[in-house]
């Protein structure tokens, strides 16, 4: 329990220093946002009026106080591209990032940990050397180029999965429960629906899997590697037990849990990849959100994207610390 | 438990001032060539750091690199005359390749100095000295390394105004953390070794315990972290140019030209295949580089 409060504690820390970091990045930097958003036709007084809706006339500490303020409210501030409320469209767009992200994840472990096992017990083999080859290129691929390659490949040239967006615009999507359209479509049994899904996430999954896949295969590959040299092995094998039970059962497990280091890793994989895979698929997540928000030079959602995403993060990371002492004791007394 | 103690004694071992002595670079590269994987990572980085320096002068059409136009040879399949094609305004796009060679090393060039120059004293001073200062510097690095890079980058490279030294102030900003956490794990371990001791019972400085003897036993670990990271970087600098947030047209940064091949998608495909499978080789060179130097000098992780 002190070993969990003690994690959340830390957390808080982190929170607090991200809210300054990017309070004092957004204010710092030069160029003037209320300028930008208004365009070049703006008159004195309309940029002085929306600097002092935004609040931008005001000290410092006043500025910073409300938007720590807002955070706690839920309000993000307004965009400055749609003068829509931010928190109200990244609730909308949250479903679709959690769905691409889901199925991204599990493709990397379907994928990366069979494989990570394989290279390993086939050490120096051919099947290793393939592996270990998928592995190097996984983390090598410029992610903005792997998905247009993909694209180009099965959408334009053998036509089998749409090139973008989430479901066609003349489909209805299902009607929302989970906002996960994937999860909808079958609660609602229309399996056809549920394909139809299926065939728009499939090539950004694939994209987003990638290098999440190859890092899962290069560690466990390692892990399992590790374990091999361990005395309990030799034993188990000098007694007959069966090579299966033994790789998946007992090395497996073990191997698993300096796998889990970098789940946290993995988590800004996943969120960094969002951003691009989001964008050139134009699937309409938090991601594609982002990067229009940057391009548009929008600042106020800029600034609640960057919070938002560096929270979420943090306490992911901080949730698998906790979950990881959890599972092996020993790390819950060691300093850190 | 057994196992345990083993390991100890053995790393305890390769700590050692004496082993881990760097070898020279001779022994260095026989050991290097045993290994096909590292020698080709090697060929590949010498290779891709030749063109970036002579790009001027071995390219075919040095002057496409900028903003030159030749309408009379746009959109050209690859062919003898170009091996990579030609883009929509008639610019040969090998030439444009190899000079984003030196766009995209000298982005990994300053950001590494930059983040090994601000890391890695911030991390050893926090080792060394602790208490409450190293409280603070682990906690200001943690705050950074709680937001993923390409985000943060992203933010800052967005709100300064993208251009080339932004992208390297954006991306440094951003690294700095990860030097500093390997110099602070590495010196915390080092501090305890009695080469430390025995100089600060001779009476040295902290500074110069800190600098003169805890600094020189990271090299390795360092070389190792830096080769890896310059793939990053390259990764990280080409996916800011891709999404218009860094290096700025006419410049022929890689990144930019699988953005405006994009839009001659499906037909001219070699404007986004060729500039992407660049940046695929070269990172792929520099990872398989450093998985060589990582088991040639005996780095721990």
């Amino acid at each position: 329990m002190r070993f969990v409060l003690r994690r959340i504690a830390e957390l808080a820390v982190v929170m607090f220093g991200l809210s300054v970091l990017i309070f004092v990045i957004s204010r710092v930097l030069p160029g003037d946002p209320v300028r930008f958003a208004l365009g070049p036709q703006a008159t004195e007084e309309q940029i002085a009026q929306l600097s002092r809706e935004m609040g931008l006339d005001q000290p410092m500490v006043v500025q910073y106080w409300r938007l720590i303020k807002g955070l706690f409210q839920g309000d993000l501030g307004v965009s400055l591209t749609t003068f829509r409320p931010i928190a109200g469209d990244l609730l909308t767009f949250l479903p679709a990032s959690l769905e691409l992200a889901f199925v991204g994840m599990a493709l990397a472990i379907v994928v990366g940990v069979p494989l990570g096992v394989m290279t390993a017990v086939h050490r120096n083999k051919g099947r290793d050397f393939v592996g270990r080859a998928l592995a190097f290129s996984g983390v090598a691929l410029p992610v903005f180029w792997f998905a247009l390659l993909v694209q180009m490949l099965f959408s334009f040239e053998m036509r089998i999965f749409p090139p973008l967006g989430r479901i066609d615009a003349d489909v209805a999507p299902p009607p929302s429960v989970t906002g996960s359209f994937l999860i909808d479509s079958l609660l609602a049994l229309d399996f056809g629906l549920f394909l139809h899904l299926l065939s728009f996430v499939v090539l950004p999954a694939i994209v987003l899997a990638a290098s999440p896949m190859a890092m899962i295969l290069r560690l466990l590959r390692a892990s399992m590697l590790d374990e091999m040299g361990k005395d309990y092995v030799l034993t188990a094998r000098a007694n007959g037990m069966p090579r299966n039970l033994l790789i998946y059962k007992y090395m497996l497990r073990n191997a698993f849990s300096a796998t889990l280091t970098i789940i946290g890793l993995l988590f800004g994989f996943f969120i960094g990849g969002a951003f691009i895979v989001e964008t050139v698929f134009s699937w309409p997540g938090i991601g594609r959100y982002g990067v229009r928000a940057l391009q548009f030079k929008d600042f106020n959602a800029i600034i609640a994207v960057t919070l938002v995403v560096g929270m979420a993060y943090a306490a992911a990371n901080t949730l698998v610390t906790v979950l990881y002492g959890w599972l092996d004791p020993r790390l819950r007394l060691g300093g850190r | 438990m057994a196992d345990d103690a083993n390991v100890t004694i053995a790393s305890g071992l390769e700590d050692g001032p004496v082993s881990k002595a760097v070898p020279t670079w001779r022994i260095a590269l026989e050991t290097l060539r045993k290994s096909p994987l590292s020698m080709i990572g090697l060929f590949i980085v010498v290779a891709v750091i030749f063109i970036a320096i002579f790009a001027p002068w071995i390219a075919p059409f040095p002057d496409d690199a900028g903003a030159t136009v030749n309408f009379a040879e746009r959109l050209q399949p690859p062919s003898w005359k170009h091996w990579f094609g030609t883009d929509i305004v008639g610019r040969d796009v090998l030439s444009r390749v190899m000079v984003g060679a030196r766009i995209s090393l000298m982005i990994a060039f300053f950001v590494i100095v930059l983040a090994v120059l601000i890391g890695v004293p911030i991390g050893i001073i926090a080792a060394y000295w602790g208490g409450w200062l190293g409280n603070v510097l682990m906690r200001i690095n943690e705050v950074f390394l709680a937001i993923p890079s390409l985000v943060f980058v992203l933010a800052v490279a967005a709100l300064l105004g993208p251009s080339l030294p932004v992208v390297i102030a954006a991306i440094s900003l951003a690294w700095w953390t990860w030097f500093a956490r390997l110099a602070y794990g590495e010196a915390l371990h080092l501090k305890e070794e009695q080469f430390v001791e025995a100089a600060r019972v001779s009476g040295a400085s902290g500074l110069r315990i800190a600098f003169g003897e805890i600094l020189p036993n990271l090299t390795s670990v360092l070389i190792v972290k830096i080769t890896l990271d310059i793939g990053y970087v390259i990764l990280l600098g080409a996916a800011l140019g891709f999404l218009g947030l860094g290096v700025q047209p006419p410049d022929p940064e890689w990144g930019i030209m699988v953005a405006e091949g994009r839009d001659q998608l499906p037909n001219a495909w070699w404007l986004t295949t060729f500039p992407g499978l660049a940046i695929f080789l070269t990172v792929i060179g520099f990872n398989l580089l450093g998985d060589g130097l990582n088991d040639l000098l005996g780095a721990r992780q």
